[in-house]
């Protein structure tokens, strides 16, 4: 007979979680909070281990026999070759400091997102199988046995880490969490544990150049439509070029903004801005991405992405080259590409063909951020802006993770967005340096994934609720192509009437240009407030 | 009638701060004491939103049913806790619970001096009606939050969606619906 609850027991809740320590606490897989996996034609178009059909709520992960060989010998290599790994498994005192600095612990309450206790996460193993204390006396020196679970666990967390670096800003020692979280997806990929959304644009990206697969014509006929669009909200024609040997600069923008809106309005606004400028660039139809997500998978996979950018930039004949509004495109182009593929000692220090402006902070890399050629633009006088256009949109400034934190993009958007539209900064704490993370990068940002990403994003969405209530904020600017995709619905949920923009819309909005018509749209096709066409009555 | 209702109210505004502590206090049960000492942060408004929210929404929703009749700020705050709630890693029983709770921590902080004083348990009463009303649509608003998630998350796969079959054809290739796709939104077929 089935056993009825007494009433009591029916009314006994206990609203306290369980009492088991982290290690005891095993991982629960609920829809919402985890990607899908990669799939198997993915992993193989780019040779990752063991692709096959698998789903994190299944007991069986289909793991390689030799799983657990495999991770050990790729962190004991790993250890050996980053010296930053080895130190900061070791240096860690459990002060605190970055454990409510994360925006997934924050949103969600969840200790294992504390930055802290995610490092533990590997630590844990570390201790057990590569230091004798641990070896020893096991748990009691924080020490833990490597089982399915544990991989389970890695993989829950380790997704759930958007490498935003917030916390490390924070960390007194300094240790980057982000990295450890990097080399967590590597041990993780090793055993061909990893993420749909991150796998098949590295896929695609290896075959055709870019996260979405475009191919060299599709790229063409998109740039046609946003042309096209130009032409019918200013009457002016711009041809931009693909592959154009000779050209001085080439230009990499993140290929999303050239299909996804708002991202889209932003490239139509940089492609008005180079027109006026009379700037001799051309784009790359294989360098067509500026975003690496093998920045999310290896070092291996980042290197061998970011290739094609000084590939093709060696191809064209260019002089130096020019970004457009991505994240942490940023992060591997200021940070490794030089490193990895360079020395670009066949490019020139970029130098500002309008105002004369030597880039020196680029003489490694040789190539500028477009947010850096506008200010400069700007700060010359060079560029005509009409801001009464943008009338009606108050705006706001997203520092995005990578440029502010790994490159210290932090001032130029901001002196762009002054001279274009009514600005209001977000509170100090929650900006710059500081800045929330989207709750989307590095991969995170998938549909089956909504969840985690609203309690990942309610830190940035709650700063931005404070400009709004205040200021009458209406609109989100944002230096990155996962934010502009990421954002909008972040913004529906936690701060209805809040739209997403990139920096480069306001100021195509604003930017008067030689012989064009009367502007009575703004690049969304929306309505210039006071500067409605005549009708006939 | 009006009398004994000043004295309730005039009760409750004298213990206003000991029952919103408790209460805040209370409600946050349902996180690992971890997290618990940080969401007590109340003044840290944008490095601890949580918290900061829960306790202004909590002491905003008191005040309201102090009130003869509650505005519809009482929704505006409810909304509050409940749309950082619904995304959490909490049971939809966890997440309504803490409007429940204030009955408990009312009695407690009223004690039995309310119980003998008939009047005054007659406002009691009809108190805590005010609260079971609150419930009801703390109900209404957590389910409003989860079915926006779901519309958020459709709105981003027809969007995904659209781009992927503009993509395939400008390639020349035939669209793979999720249909046809291994693997990716199985648990969308």
């Amino acid at each position: 007979m089935v056993k009825v609850p007494k009433k009591e027991e029916l009314l006994n809740i206990d609203y306290k979680p369980p009492k088991t320590g982290w290690m005891e606490t095993p991982v629960v897989f609920k829809p919402g909070t985890w990607c899908y996996p990669g799939k198997a034609e993915s992993l193989q178009i780019v040779g990752l281990a063991n692709p096959r059909k698998w789903s994190p709520e299944d007991d069986d992960w289909k793991l390689p026999e030799n799983w657990k060989e495999i991770i050990l010998e790729g962190l004991r290599e790993r250890l050996d070759r980053f010296r930053s790994l080895r130190i900061f498994m070791d240096i860690c005192v459990r002060c605190g400091a970055c454990a409510d600095k994360c925006h997934f612990y924050i949103g969600s309450g969840d200790p294992k997102n504390m930055p802290v206790l995610r490092a533990e996460l590997l630590r844990a193993i570390y201790r057990k199988n590569f230091t004798t204390a641990g070896k020893i006396f096991g748990k009691f020196a924080g020490a833990r046995e490597l089982t399915e679970d544990v991989i389970k666990e890695w993989f829950y967390y380790f997704f759930q880490c958007t490498e935003c670096r917030r916390c490390s800003v924070f960390c007194p020692y300094g240790i980057d969490t982000a990295e450890i979280t990097m080399i967590g997806r590597e041990l993780l990929n090793l055993i061909g544990c990893n993420i749909d959304w991150v796998v098949t644009p590295v896929a695609n990206c290896y075959m055709k150049g870019n996260h979405l697969g475009i191919q060299p014509h599709g790229l063409v006929d998109s740039m046609e439509f946003l042309v096209e669009n130009i032409t019918d909200i200013t009457g002016i024609e711009i041809e931009p070029t693909f592959n154009r040997k000779g050209a001085e600069i080439l230009y990499v923008p993140p290929s999303g903004d050239l299909f996804a809106d708002p991202g889209t309005y932003s490239l139509m606004g940089q492609l008005m801005l180079f027109h006026e400028m009379g700037l001799d660039y051309t784009l790359s139809t294989y360098a067509s991405e500026g975003g690496n997500f093998g920045l999310f998978t290896s070092h291996e996979m980042v290197k061998r992405l970011n290739a094609k950018i000084y590939a093709e930039a060696k191809r064209l004949g260019v002089k130096w080259i020019l970004g457009g509004e991505c994240g942490h495109m940023w992060r591997v182009l200021h940070q490794y590409m030089d490193t990895m593929n360079g020395p670009a000692d066949f490019l020139e220090v970029p130098v500002s063909p309008v105002t004369g402006t030597k880039f020196e902070h680029a003489q490694s890399t040789k190539m500028i951020h477009v947010t850096e050629f506008t200010a400069d633009l700007i700060k010359n006088n060079k560029v005509k802006l009409d801001p009464s256009r943008n009338k009606g949109i108050i705006v706001t400034f997203h520092d995005s993770c990578n440029p502010a934190r790994a490159m210290g993009l932090l001032e130029e958007p901001r002196f762009i967005l002054k001279h274009v539209c009514d600005f209001y900064e977000m509170p100090d704490e929650t900006i710059k340096e500081q800045t929330f993370c989207c709750g989307g990068g590095a991969g995170l940002g998938s549909d089956e994934n909504m969840e985690m990403r609203m309690r990942g994003g309610f830190p940035r969405a709650n700063a931005v609720r404070y400009v709004h209530e205040k200021y009458g904020v209406n609109m989100l600017s944002c230096v990155c192509a996962i934010d502009r995709a990421t954002l909008p619905p972040l913004m529906h949920y936690w701060v209805p009437g809040v739209e997403v923009c990139g920096v480069h819309e306001l100021v195509g909005n604003a930017l008067i240009m030689e012989g064009e018509k009367k502007r009575t749209e703004n690049l969304r096709f929306e309505p210039l407030e006071g500067m409605e066409e005549d009708e006939d009555v | 009638m009006a009398s004994a209702a000043r004295n309730l109210i005039s009760i409750l505004l004298e213990k206003k701060s000991a029952i919103i502590t408790k209460w805040f206090n209370l409600s946050l049960e349902i996180y690992p004491p971890e997290t618990v000492r940080n969401l007590k942060n109340i003044n840290q408004q944008f490095n601890n939103p949580v918290g900061h929210t829960f306790y202004h929404a909590m002491e905003g929703i008191f005040e309201q049913l102090l009130q003869e009749t509650a505005s519809e700020k009482v929704a505006l705050y409810l909304d509050k806790i409940l749309r950082i709630k619904a995304v959490q890693d909490i049971n939809p029983s966890q997440v309504v619970s803490f409007v429940f709770q204030l009955k408990r921590i009312v009695r407690e902080e009223l004690g039995d001096v309310t119980f003998s004083n008939r009047a005054l348990m007659q406002e009691f009463l009809d108190f805590e009606l005010k609260i079971d009303d609150l419930s009801m649509v703390a109900f209404g608003i957590y389910t409003d939050c989860r079915e926006k998630i779901c519309q958020l998350r459709l709105a981003e796969v027809k969007k995904k969606n659209e781009i992927l079959e503009r993509i395939s054809l400008l390639n020349g290739h035939h669209y793979q619906t999720f249909d046809e796709q291994e693997g990716v939104g199985d648990d969308l077929k």
